[in-house]
């Protein structure tokens, strides 16, 4: 697959510390791609530095196999969706999606009119052409933003965590929603958060940051299951560490005896006290305390558990379900 | 404590605008002396068939307004840059002519402009008297700008930037249609305090630039007269109004 | 990027060229004045001296300073005292508090000349006052309640007080208001809470509201001027004298530029403990 988006080596350093450090990704044509991290790792930074609106202390960003340097953010042909949208406040929303349009020289208006119209058709906002921002809705502003990128047809569209400012609910609804509007539209996205639900829901694949560096770039299914980090394992979910190795919850079986007999005693096994069971609709939370002093957390469906507090039960899980990891989170 | 407040506070309202609403009334006055002896707009009529003060006024106006169109300007740019990025030695340079004495601003300008003159066959004049006005209300105008920057959203700019329009056409197209209401109510504050000003005028203005304010002035001085009386009434009324349309344009 | 700095630079040469050529070089112009001598008939003139600042330390114009610092110190007292409770009503004021405070504002952005000439229409011998009082009995013969220094004070408090209010106002309007109760609630009357609570957290906007009435007051001209009849000679009237009647600009710079430094000296002092404009 042929990439359209390509971070070499990108850096941005400041006097106090680095914001981006030697980062290498590659966005794929019509990929949906998340950068995910904790705030402040530096995925804000390196889509200003997409966009242009910061320079790169060492490193190239290369779009569609022209280099980006020494490009103002009005010569490149990204699009930016901004946090909290920046829709400009004096203009209609018909003008606010008009207005890359219309910076282009020899564009004819009718032309503009229709292409504005189809746009607003796409993020299912057409009729509220002559409205005003501050008439809108949160839901809908935001869709006033993509419309006023998409219709500029950019290479790449770079969304800056679009959905932090929705409530719960809506933010469900939209996720949905912009994953289908990328594949309709057809148009790579890369797109920042910080919620690592929201990443592994959408993605085609998602890159993982932390303080400046990128940890691990693969598929959702490949970062939850073959983490090469603490970092990233941790990130992604909740984690066990038992008997040195990392696990997750709910590849951790729990028995009261050793019946079973691949609880036997081995070094895929430990003993602990049930300290609370937690009953959370689709599944129970067992939460224990181990012989030397740290928690294991294992996720059973109701039927597997039938453990109270105060019990000594037997945990046990498969060697596959073992992470291998690197460094420290 | 809060009833003692608010009589005080009643009180303190009413000591700032007795005065101006005493003068006003009695601007009605048919009687020059104090005592009130019937309704007139005899000394309004006075004052509009004064011919010099009627120059006087026009004075003013022309330097308030040509004080005012490039103030606005100068300080609109410069509060603008100031906001992308601080310059410690302008911001203090304006903040001193904030604090300076206006006698202080009046005598250096007159020792620059009589220096000056040297150089050229030049006078006082009109033109000497709007430099110095834009010397001192500059100031005004950049804080007016700098205090509507503060609420403004950066990201507004680098949207417009991302969208594809360069430097000008940002400035152009979303910078100053937001902008506008701030703009127009610096200049409205820069325009009270140019026809307002005396100290700086009086030293600066040449023999036939005399204006409002210094012929108000010698007015003053010889005693009171209810041609003033008329006279502060009309302007307080005017610049009154110019003020709470400014800051109408400011909290927009 | 380098356009960027380009467009910035070209946005503030305007403001800079005014900023040096009709700030600074005159302030350097009336600098060198001030080391210059008189001419017999004005005009300025070499040999280069010391005179005009060591005729400045004479008592007589030692005088000057000191009344100005004075009538300045003491219409920024009576400002502040008066401006206090009002900041504070509007403050605590539950609606209409922009409003209240425009109001306040709003004599101050008209004619201070005529504000000035108001009080001289309520005062003089002939003035409102005056008249009302012998109507009603009260005197015989007016009261010289003009031209003197009582005069100049209420003018100057008259003048500036919506410049004390402002900044209390600033300060007082960022109080928590349950700090109030909490001392209220530990036994204290409201006046104790006033100067244990209220007047020790409003220091910043006190400073502030100080420097912006004391420097104005120090170098006023039109007040002392119109309401002292020209018998109250402060710094900023000596000035004005010595650059038209008197003709002698070297001894007038001098002074213009005493008053600047005591100027810039109160503010630098005050401005550690205040709210910044700018």
């Amino acid at each position: 697959m042929e990439s359209i988006l390509e971070l070499l080596s990108l850096s941005k350093h400041y006097s106090t510390h680095r914001a981006v450090d030697d980062v290498a990704i590659s966005v794929r044509k019509a990929e949906f791609f998340s950068l995910v991290g904790p705030s402040g790792c530096g995925k804000t930074t390196t889509l200003r530095l997409i966009a242009g609106f910061e320079q790169p202390t060492s490193g190239e960003v290369v779009l569609d196999g022209q280099p980006m340097a020494g490009l103002a953010p009005h010569q490149r042909n990204v699009s930016m969706v901004f946090q909290n949208y920046a829709l400009f406040p004096h203009l209609t929303v018909e003008e606010n999606v008009a207005f890359g349009l219309e910076r282009r020289p020899n564009m004819p208006k009718q032309q503009i009119r229709q292409e504005v119209g189809e746009a607003l058709a796409l993020v299912q906002l057409s009729g509220k052409e002559s409205r005003f921002p501050n008439q809108l809705s949160g839901g809908e502003r935001q869709r006033v933003a993509l419309a006023r990128s998409l219709v500029l047809r950019p290479k790449v569209l770079l969304l800056d965590e679009p959905l932090s400012a929705l409530d719960a609910k809506l933010r469900k609804e939209m996720r949905h929603e912009l994953k289908k509007l990328q594949r309709n539209v057809g148009i790579a996205f890369l797109f920042i958060t910080h919620d690592q639900e929201e990443a592994l829901s959408l993605s085609d694949r998602v890159g993982v940051m932390n303080k400046g560096k990128l940890e691990q770039i693969g598929t959702p299914k490949e970062l939850y299951r073959q983490p090469k980090s603490r970092f990233v394992a941790e990130f992604l979910g909740e984690v066990n560490w038992l008997n040195g190795a990392c696990v997750r919850p709910e590849a951790v079986c729990v028995s009261r005896g050793l019946s079973d007999p691949a609880a036997r005693a081995t070094a895929h096994s430990t003993i602990g006290i049930v300290e609370s069971v937690t009953f959370l609709g689709s599944f129970v939370r067992l939460e224990a305390k181990l012989p030397d002093g740290s928690y294991c957390v294992a996720e059973l469906s109701q039927q597997d558990c039938d453990f109270a507090a105060g019990e000594t039960v037997n945990f046990w899980w498969q060697a596959a379900d073992e992470f291998r990891l690197s460094g420290n989170a | 404590m809060r009833r003692f407040l608010s009589v005080y506070a009643g009180a303190a309202y009413l000591f700032l605008y007795l005065p101006l609403a005493v003068l006003s009334a009695f601007s009605f006055n048919s009687s020059k002396i104090a005592t009130w002896r019937g309704f007139t707009f005899d000394w309004y009529r006075s004052v509009f068939h004064n011919r010099a003060l009627l120059e006087g006024t026009v004075n003013s106006l022309i330097i308030a307004f040509a004080a005012t169109v490039a103030s606005t300007v100068i300080g609109t740019l410069a509060g603008y840059a100031l906001w992308k990025k601080r310059s410690p030695w302008l911001t203090n340079a304006l903040y001193m002519s904030l604090l300076a004495p206006e006698i202080v601003t009046g005598v250096a300008l007159l020792a620059l402009f009589q220096w000056a003159f040297r150089f050229g066959h030049l006078r006082l004049g009109l033109h000497t008297v709007i430099l110095a006005h834009i010397s001192f209300s500059l100031v005004y105008v950049v804080i007016v700008i700098l205090a509507r920057l503060r609420t403004f959203d950066p990201a507004l700019e680098e949207a417009a930037s991302d969208l594809g329009a360069n430097r000008w056409q940002v400035f152009r197209h979303v910078t100053i249609p937001l902008l506008l209401p701030a703009i127009l109510a610096a200049a409205l504050l820069c325009f009270t305090v140019s026809f307002d000003d005396y100290v700086i005028t009086s030293l600066v203005a040449g023999v036939d630039s005399e204006t409002l304010p210094m012929m108000i002035y010698a007015m003053a001085r010889k005693g009171v007269s209810p041609e003033v009386n008329a006279l502060s009434a009309m302007i307080t009324v005017g610049l009154g109004v110019l003020i709470l349309v400014a800051s109408r344009l400011e909290r927009s | 990027m380098p356009s960027n700095m380009r467009l910035r630079s070209i946005f503030l040469a305007p403001a800079v060229f005014v900023m040096i050529a009709l700030f600074v070089v005159p302030l350097l112009i009336t600098l060198a004045y001030s080391f210059l001598t008189r001419g017999p008939y004005g005009g300025v003139f070499t040999p280069w001296t010391f005179e005009n600042y060591q005729r400045a330390l004479d008592p007589l114009y030692l005088v000057i300073l000191w009344r100005s610092v004075w009538l300045a110190a003491v219409s920024t007292l009576f400002c502040l005292i008066l401006a206090f409770p009002v900041a504070l009503y509007i403050a605590r004021a539950e609606r209409n508090k922009a409003l209240l405070l425009n109001l306040v504002m709003l004599p101050f952005w008209t004619s201070f000349l005529i504000r000035t000439y108001a009080w001289m229409f309520l005062l003089r011998d002939t003035g409102l006052v005056n008249v009302a009082l012998e109507g009603l009995h009260v005197i015989h013969a007016p009261i010289p309640l003009l031209f003197n220094d009582g005069a100049v004070v209420l003018g100057l408090v008259y003048g500036f007080l919506p410049f004390m209010v402002l900044p209390l106002y600033a300060t007082l309007e960022k109080l928590d208001p349950a700090l109030l109760d909490a001392a209220c609630d530990l036994g204290a009357t409201p006046w104790v809470a006033l100067w244990r609570v209220i007047v020790p957290l409003s220091k910043p906007g006190i400073a502030a509201g100080c420097v912006l009435v004391f420097i104005p007051c120090l170098g006023a001209y039109l007040t002392p001027d119109l309401m002292g009849g020209g018998k109250t000679v402060m710094l900023g009237n000596l000035v004005q004298s010595q650059f038209t009647t008197a003709r002698d600009w070297p001894f007038g710079a001098a002074i213009s530029l005493l008053l600047m430094l005591i100027v810039l000296v109160v503010a630098r002092a005050l401005e550690k403990q205040s709210e910044k404009l700018l």
